[in-house]
């Protein structure tokens, strides 16, 4: 019997493209905390959320270094964060947790739910919407959540009724007012049209983590927690794919229409074609010590890409964050 | 692999990457149940720890639930020793619901359906829209750390997933974390810490967080701590993650039982994982002519072409006779139920080392025997499955034969009483209770042997069924005792203002569903299994004495009114927690039908147990001597012997045991033979709650139970009806009605008293 399989590398290093990195200054703040989420309006100011479970923090990259953002206060776990700009960032976490960063503040806005936020994007500043839930084994407790941000107010948006059990509800990303997607547990996917919330019932009923797309043709989505699960819609068709060897998708993002990027637990970071689901290439971040470290977000501005992770699977620590980053090539 | 370009071809297993043939692994077999023969002093003495904890019975205090399948992780990788396989009485349901065309959200507890629930002595409803059960038998663990060592391009060097060879055997990897899955029926794990934690959790509802890095680093299965390449290029050789041992789950599991998580300590979980990767490989016997013959009929029918005699490994080949691969075994063999990469087609080759003392055999146990096993084979074994078949006679007895050689054939039983294990010395726990002559000792053999033998399907277990054996359920401290919560059986009845009984509601069918309650039946009341140690003794009494000792009408003033259970036909119950059964005879039939399904033969005089059923097995399904013999055995066993520890404490407590109204009830009566220190005058007894609600049977009412035996009660918890007590304490606590005001005056006693009256109840 014979056995083949393509592994990774392949497709050579994209033009203009840099090897990923460990950005040294961002580990070392984070080598007693998680990250888990990274966005910035652009490449020489982002944001990255994380910390313990009972804590959280905020990490800055001006350009040339990372630095802690006081926040003024204690809180749980960040989950996600979000933004339209430097003065106008928001970030959600554990036990209903919203900040508001106002260019030179964090504030705590009022939540009307106590689950754990897991996600939040927005397709104006008056418009946001974020999602959350239990996490796993805690049953009675959990409760699949979505916000609706209107300018004033968060406030819990009914569900359509769905046809799983879900407790959760992990990532929102749209691409404009009329088409936002959700994605949660058991492979729940979310769609709102402008009017009203849709399941899109897929078979896979794995756990979808994130989505992310660059139109409401190109739309990505990770996931599988053990064992990669890759969804994508072109417009009129979604495919999934089961990833085979490649660990559970984590984070995900779009530069262009035709290439995807994730990131998986046991650090991986990929480059996926959207149109095949073919691996491009594959890069595997240290791993130091076990447990290695998961990526949990990957995330691209002005031709860089950023992803952060942590050792998500040392709950009782000692917690280790992940930052790596890399210049983007002119395709992807 | 995904990491290098493997194509690589195997003209057979001998050959490994290199050139050079590679040896058989050294210092790998043992016993079964046994330590590694390499393992440092420091290992074994971290197996005989693990050991402990996997023989460990958990309670509620101790995290045990919300949900549970079973007590001890001993519960079902127990045959033929501890850290084996199962007999189907511990298979368990996979439960979950279809999505689409073939997605499957699993339900339950991480999709087993749990048959307890702690707090809650009901049966466990079936979530809401679960349309899909599957069955699984527990499978041994002997070997497992070897298994662990094996290299990923030694599994995926027999695959061959698109078929390019012809040969129509099509072999992949499942995975598990971007790693080669290996353990689970469907190679769904690659850790074992993995396999040990998700049963934990599912099983026993016991929630670990995943060990730590200094834990991890100390397994017998080592894992290196520096495995990947350091920074690599997106093109080039990045090096490999070598170590899976590491890819444990990464989630700590949580309930909601009010036990803080983790409910296992880490020392504990290193050392059960360690146990685990430690229990040696069963030896194979010497080949015989015979056997060598057998091995080249299965290498020519094409068994071999999955079961592969041997995987490379840092120790040298291993010869488990498994590619460790997933194959499609189509239609025959499907359970609808995907699991990570694997589809519900999809199992992976199970190990054949040891298979001598592991039926029953395939996933869901359907195969009571070797051979039946192989001609259930289908899919991409279908071609060696009819190669097998189309054998004569004697070639495929010598096919079976060779894998009889595989190991475990010497320590193999009919159930758990070791081969050739003696009688028991008189008055000890298993042995009989007077001086047995050699007829007799034969027969009380024969009733042992009967009691423990596990029984198959083709032998008319079921169709629906609660235990394979009578040792099934009564295994504490001895076959022949008592059992724990995780062998409680359900009677069913339909509600109204008196609950309707409906019998038993099974766990079990021979086939791959939960047997259905029966119509209109919802409520369900759950049965704690009570010892038959000294049964004999009790069957003895006279009807006459239980009359006696009756006040019905509670003439005597006393608040204690008990009452015989008259069964229809004028005889007098006495056996049961509703003293429903009136006989140690009758005793026999009515568990052999309603726990077992056995079908049997008239009997005159007796009216107990079914006479035919609708399964294929012709009826009657056990013989009349069978019967007798276990008859034999059960009136014989020995009486739980007392177990003074602190005589002082326990002659005072047994002073205020009768001092606070405790024999009123709990009595000691005059037998033929002198006194019958069973502490029960064999009577019903109203000691519920007022809003209690149970289940009539015969004459007792839904309140009344059969005053129960507390001889060997410190062996034979938990305790009350229905399992809910895990302290003897609690069982006291819960008297109400006719046991009101002795556990009142329990609860009136001074600290001291009470502990004296509780040393006494222990060391009955």
């Amino acid at each position: 019997m014979v056995f083949a399989v393509a592994c990774g590398g392949g497709s050579g290093v994209p033009a203009g493209a840099t090897e990923w990195e460990p950005q040294p200054d961002g580990e070392a703040l984070a080598a007693d905390g998680w990250l888990l989420s990274v966005w910035g309006p652009s490449a020489d100011d982002l944001f990255a959320v994380g910390g313990q479970p009972d804590t959280g923090r905020v990490l800055r990259y001006d350009g040339a270094e990372w630095r802690e953002e006081a926040l003024g206060r204690s809180v749980p776990l960040l989950n996600w964060v979000f933004g339209f700009g430097p003065d106008d960032v928001w970030s959600v976490g554990n036990a209903g947790t919203i900040l508001r960063y106002d260019g030179s503040t964090w504030s705590e806005v009022p939540s009307p739910t106590d689950q754990d936020l897991w996600g939040i994007w927005g397709d104006g500043p008056d418009s946001l919407y974020a999602v959350g839930g239990g996490t796993f084994g805690r049953e009675g407790r959990s409760e699949a959540t979505l916000l609706r941000w209107d300018g004033t107010a968060w406030s819990l948006v009914a569900l359509p009724e769905l046809d799983r059990p879900t407790a959760a509800l992990f990532k929102v990303w749209g691409s404009g007012p009329s088409d936002v997607i959700v994605v949660g547990q058991e492979g729940v996917l979310l769609r709102y049209d402008g009017a009203a919330w849709t399941q899109v019932v897929l078979e896979t009923t794995r756990d979808l983590i994130s989505v992310w797309g660059t139109g409401p043709d190109r739309i990505a989505i990770a996931g599988g927690r053990s064992n990669a699960v890759m969804v994508t819609y072109d417009g009129s068709t979604w495919a999934e794919r089961s990833l085979g060897a490649t660990p559970g998708l984590n984070g995900v993002w779009m530069g262009t229409p035709d290439v995807v990027h994730f990131g998986s637990v046991e650090g991986n970071l990929l480059r996926v074609d959207f149109a095949s689901g073919e691996l491009l290439d594959e890069f595997f971040t240290d791993c130091p010590n076990f447990p290695c470290r998961d990526v949990h977000a990957v995330h691209g501005v002005d031709g860089a890409i950023t992803a952060v992770g942590g050792n998500f699977s040392q709950p009782t620590g000692p917690y280790r964050g992940l930052v790596y980053a890399r210049q983007l090539g002119a395709d992807e | 692999m995904k990491r290098v370009l493997y194509l690589l071809a195997f003209s057979q297993v001998f050959v490994g990457c290199g050139d050079d043939p590679v040896p058989l692994a050294e210092g790998i077999y043992g016993s079964l149940g046994s330590a590694l023969p390499t393992a440092t002093e420091a290992q074994q003495d971290v197996f005989a720890r693990g050991e402990e904890v996997a023989l460990r019975r958990f309670a509620p205090t101790d995290g045990l639930g919300p949900h549970f399948n079973v007590v001890f992780c001993g519960a079902c990788h127990e045959k033929p020793v501890f850290g084996g396989a199962g007999a189907r009485y511990r298979d368990f349901l996979l439960v979950g619901q279809r999505v689409g065309t073939e997605g499957y959200l699993e339900r339950g507890v991480s999709g087993v359906l749990p048959h307890y629930t702690v707090g809650q002595a009901r049966r466990r409803a079936t979530d809401e829209g679960a349309d899909a059960f599957a069955l699984r038998n527990p499978i041994p663990f002997f070997g497992v750390g070897l298994l662990a060592e094996i290299s990923e391009e030694a599994i995926l060097a027999h695959a061959d997933p698109e078929d390019r060879d012809g040969d129509g055997i099509s072999g992949r990897p499942n995975f598990d974390r971007g790693f080669v899955g290996r353990f689970g029926r469907k190679a769904q794990t690659v850790s074992i810490e993995g396999f040990i934690r998700g049963p934990l959790f599912n099983h026993l509802g016991i929630t670990t967080d995943p060990l730590g890095p200094t834990s991890r680093a100390q397994l017998p299965v080592p894992s290196p701590e520096t495995v990947r390449g350091s920074r690599a290029p997106l093109t080039g050789d990045v090096g490999r993650a070598v170590q899976f041992q590491a890819a444990a789950p990464d989630e700590p599991t949580e309930d909601d039982d009010g036990i803080p998580d983790p409910e296992l300590a880490e020392d504990d979980l290193f050392a059960l994982v360690s146990w685990a990767m430690l229990l040696a490989a069963p030896e194979p016997e010497p080949p015989t002519e015979r056997t060598r013959e057998g091995e080249g009929l299965f290498e020519a029918v094409g068994c071999a072409d999955c079961h592969v005699r041997a995987l490379e490994s840092p120790r040298g080949l291993v010869p488990l006779y498994s590619d460790l691969l997933l194959h499609d075994m189509g239609p025959e063999l499907a359970d609808g139920v995907p699991m990570r990469d694997a589809t519900g087609f999809e199992f992976r080759t199970q190990p054949l080392w040891g298979v001598a003392a592991a039926a029953p055999y395939l996933h869901d146990g359907r195969a009571d025997t070797l051979d039946e096993a192989i001609r259930f084979h289908g899919g991409e074994a279908r071609a060696a499955r009819d190669g097998y078949a189309e054998l004569a006679s004697d070639a495929r007895d010598a096919l079976l034969a060779f894998l009889e050689s595989l190991g475990g054939r010497a320590q193999r039983t009919p159930g758990l009483i070791a081969p050739d294990a003696p009688l028991g010395e008189v008055g000890t726990p298993g042995g009989p209770r007077r001086a047995l002559d050699a007829e007799e000792a034969a027969k009380f053999l024969r009733g042992r042997e009967v009691a423990d033998t596990d029984r198959f399907r083709s032998e008319g277990l079921g169709p629906v069924f609660n235990g394979d054996a009578c040792r099934a359920c009564h295994f504490d401290p001895v076959p022949g005792g008592a059992g724990p919560t995780d062998v409680d059986v359900f009677r069913q009845a339909i509600p109204g203002e008196v609950n309707e009984p409906r019998g038993l509601a099974h766990r079990f069918s021979t086939e791959a569903e939960r047997p259905a309650p029966a119509d209109g039946a919802t409520f369900f009341e759950a049965r704690q299994t009570p010892t038959m140690l000294g049964m004999g003794l009790l069957d003895a009494l006279p009807e006459a004495l239980l009359e006696a000792l009756a006040d019905p009408d509670d003439a005597n003033g006393d608040g204690i009114s008990g009452r015989v259970n008259r069964l229809p036909d004028g005889r007098v119950g006495r056996f049961g927690w509703k003293a429903q059964v009136p006989s140690t005879r009758e005793f026999v039939r009515d568990a052999l039908t309603a726990e077992l399904g056995f079908t049997l033969p008239p009997d005159p005089g007796q009216t107990f147990g079914a006479l035919a059923d609708d399964d294929e097995v012709p009826d009657p399904e056990i013989g009349l001597a069978d019967m007798r013999d276990l008859e034999f055995w059960l009136n014989e066993l020995a009486p739980p012997a007392p177990r003074a520890s602190d005589p002082g404490a326990e002659a005072a407590g047994e002073a205020l045991f009768a001092s606070v109204g405790c024999t009123s009830c709990h009595a000691v009566v005059d037998g033929p033979d002198g006194p019958v220190r069973a502490y029960t005058d064999l009577l019903l007894h109203d000691v519920q709650p007022e809003a209690f609600r149970g289940v009539p049977d015969f004459d007792a009412t839904e309140r009344e139970f059969r005053t129960p035996p507390l001889w060997g009660l410190g062996q034979t918890g938990p305790w009350w009806h229905d399992g809910r007590s895990f302290s003897i304490e609690d069982a006291i606590a819960r008297h109400e009605a006719e046991g009101g005001a002795s556990r009142r005056a329990y609860e009136a006693l001074r600290a001291e008293d009470r502990a004296a009256l509780l040393a006494f109840l222990t060391s009955l």
